[in-house]
């Protein structure tokens, strides 16, 4: 059946009833046992549910009554890489790099030192997997450098409510909870407004602060 | 495919909720932000059981002419 699907009539020991549904199969693609139907569904709903408690469980984290932290993916990295008060893209971006290097560099060891020989393009699969496994669901993944990159470029022109989550949440949490994305957090600003009722102000006073305290720790 | 629809159709379906629960007080928003995710699965779990048994487990245990019956009957 499987090598010559075409052919079916020529399987003996299959029923007609068999042969009708492989029949049907071709000519009449929705007329399907209810089973399948019902595993189609089941499965969907599958779906649904992971698609809901992954958007839930984010809004959740940056939800203003949730107060003590949930997830701190940063925590095997040194403080000072993890500061939160350093900021927006000074966190992204040395956390990744201390992530990426800590990668990277056993790659650039001699190769006798190597118990098993590396292909010559190793170094480029290296990266290859830290662009693919720092995806979309980590703060410190490269979308989230580019996204930084046009919310930085085009700061005017955006919805302030995205941008108002972005600079508060980034400043009242000790740490980045671990299913953020920012495209997804800056793409419901009606969302955000109704569930973060502060004021631009109060967002830019906490910015100050954590600059504040960024100085002082510096000196 | 499938499965990418569905689990977009879920994730609009938790802003909505999130959206819905986001008005009322802040202390009952965000549990029944999280406990509006249970509904979905219990459905799921009550479905689970009359779904009919996978061909592979299907083939050892039972009678081998009920193989390709259980796949394209109708019935």
């Amino acid at each position: 059946m499987a090598a010559f699907p075409h052919e079916a009539e020529k399987v003996e020991s299959l029923t007609q009833e068999e042969l009708t549904a492989l029949h049907d199969e071709k000519t009449n693609k929705w007329k399907q046992p209810w089973s399948i139907y019902y595993v189609a569904i089941i499965s969907s709903m599958a779906g649904i549910v992971q698609g809901m408690e992954y958007v839930t469980y984010s809004l959740y984290q940056s939800h203003p009554a949730q107060t003590p932290p949930i997830v701190n993916p940063l925590s095997t990295v040194p403080k000072c890489f993890t500061t939160v008060d350093l900021g927006l893209t000074k966190i992204i971006i040395p956390t990744s790099l201390f992530k990426a290097l800590s990668i990277l560099l056993p790659t650039f060891a001699a190769p006798c030192e190597s118990p098993y020989p590396l292909p010559e393009d190793h170094r480029l699969r290296v990266i290859k997997v830290i662009l693919l496994a720092h995806g979309p669901d980590q703060p410190t993944g490269w979308p989230s450098w580019v996204h930084l990159l046009v919310l930085r470029h085009r700061r005017s022109c955006l919805d302030m409510g995205g941008f108002h989550l972005l600079l508060a949440t980034t400043f009242r949490r000790p740490s980045l909870p671990r299913s953020w994305n920012w495209p997804q957090i800056c793409n419901c600003p009606y969302l955000h407004r109704r569930m973060l009722p502060r004021s631009y102000s109060w967002c830019l006073g906490h910015a100050v602060a954590g600059m504040d305290c960024v100085w002082h720790r510096a000196r | 495919m499938q499965w990418q629809v569905w689990t977009a159709f879920g994730i609009a379906l938790g802003d909505i909720v999130s959206v819905a629960f986001g008005g009322i007080e802040e202390n009952v928003a965000w549990r029944l932000m999280l406990g509006s995710t249970v509904v979905a699965p219990i459905i799921v779990c009550c479905l689970i059981y009359f779904a009919p048994e996978s061909p592979r487990w299907v083939s050892p245990s039972a009678n081998c002419r009920r193989l390709p019956h259980r796949l394209f009957s109708s019935t």
